[in-house]
């Protein structure tokens, strides 16, 4: 009976704060710059296509680093904060020593667990901006901008801007030098479709 | 200015500190004995030219929380001992706290970062980020986010300070000056 009571108190709770009980879902573009009214079954819907050529693997080196970046269409998707759903990238990544050996790497990763994410087009510009947040490397987190380099669509510029971060004598490279700090992403670079 | 540069303040006493020049890690001090207060400056830009909020950070919240307030509690025994001062182009804030109980240390920091950086990707996605928008969000992320009875934020400029305060029934935030 316990059990029974939980999972109505879940199908509850998940009904009341997210949008999965709409019938109907009005649509609107995914370039849309007002505020969208909260839990209402709005869907901020990639209508023009935009995102299908972001997606796939990127890859990149800088300081003798390979990068490979892979974004991934997520569609119709709740947005827990905003409360709205929409159509989004995420995107999970590799970085590589000049040995070859893996120095990051969250591909393996699932989608609600993507370290880049809550993509959105900047309002009159061609550039998508995510979010990028780390607990594993101690909440190290910042804001990447992506566009497309070439007319063909196979070079995408890519950069990326840290946010300070606050570590704290827990964090595994406190003590460790300035220069020996993780760097997990390039800061800015040109990637090539593979 | 590449990094951030500040006072703590114990007993009195006030010590410099600085963070790393074009690090984007801050090491948070480990020598916390009576250190009531911090003042530190945030600067407009990074080393790779983005610009930064100048307003406190959800850690500055928490450091806030985690070192003056508990020290007051400890060396002083007053809460109002406490203070946190973020010094940035767009003003001086100021966080107090006049509860009267410790506040519970049983929040997440991640949760507080995603609210504050989804709201700040926001403004800045949709060209509202002025100085203006950025003090209500941060009042409102004080309020809605954080939710701590007493935590406040005083934006001081000259020799004036004005409270900023988010009201949750009407999505607004009101300034109100502090008495002379």
């Amino acid at each position: 009976m316990k059990n029974i009571f939980a999972l109505l108190y879940l199908f509850t709770f998940a009904y009341s704060f997210s949008q999965i009980g709409c019938k109907q879902q009005t649509i609107i573009p995914l370039r849309t710059y007002t505020d969208i009214p909260q839990d209402q079954c709005y869907y901020t819907k990639d209508t023009n296509n935009e995102l299908q050529d972001y997606t796939g693997t990127w890859m990149g080196t800088w300081n003798n680093k390979t990068f490979y970046v892979t974004f991934k269409k997520m569609t119709n998707k709740y947005d827990d904060h905003f409360k709205y759903n929409k159509d989004l990238l995420i995107g999970k990544f590799k970085t590589l020593s000049s040995n070859g050996s893996i120095l990051f790497d969250n591909t393996a990763v699932t989608d609600d667990n993507a370290k880049i994410m809550d993509g959105d087009f900047i309002k009159d510009e061609n550039n998508y901006s995510l979010r990028y947040f780390d607990k594993d490397l101690c909440n190290n987190r910042g804001f990447i901008t992506i566009a497309f380099a070439n007319s063909t669509k196979t070079q995408l510029t890519w950069k990326y801007r840290p946010r300070r971060t606050v570590i704290y004598p827990d964090c595994y490279f406190y003590n460790y030098s300035a220069s020996q700090y993780p760097d997990p992403l390039p800061k800015n670079i040109i990637l090539t479709k593979q | 200015m590449n990094h951030e540069v500040g006072f703590f303040e114990k007993n009195g006493e006030f010590f410099p500190t600085s963070s790393e020049p074009c690090s984007n890690f801050v090491k948070a001090s480990t020598s916390l004995n009576c250190l009531t207060g911090i003042m530190h400056t945030h600067q407009n830009f990074d080393c790779e030219g983005t610009f930064l909020e100048p307003v406190p950070s959800p850690e500055d919240v928490d450091i806030f929380i985690r070192i003056p307030l508990a020290q007051a509690a400890q060396c002083s025994g007053n809460y109002q001992d406490a203070y946190h001062l973020t010094i940035a182009s767009g003003g001086t804030y100021m966080l107090n706290y006049n509860g009267s109980t410790t506040p519970s240390n049983n929040y997440n920091v991640q949760v507080w970062s995603d609210w504050y950086e989804s709201e700040y990707k926001n403004l800045s996605d949709k060209k509202q980020y002025t100085q203006n928008n950025i003090e209500e969000v941060f009042a409102k992320f004080l309020s809605t986010c954080i939710g701590i009875d007493g935590l406040e934020v005083y934006k001081i400029e000259n020799d004036t300070a004005t409270k900023l305060e988010y009201n949750q029934s009407t999505g607004t935030t009101s300034s109100t000056p502090c008495p002379n």
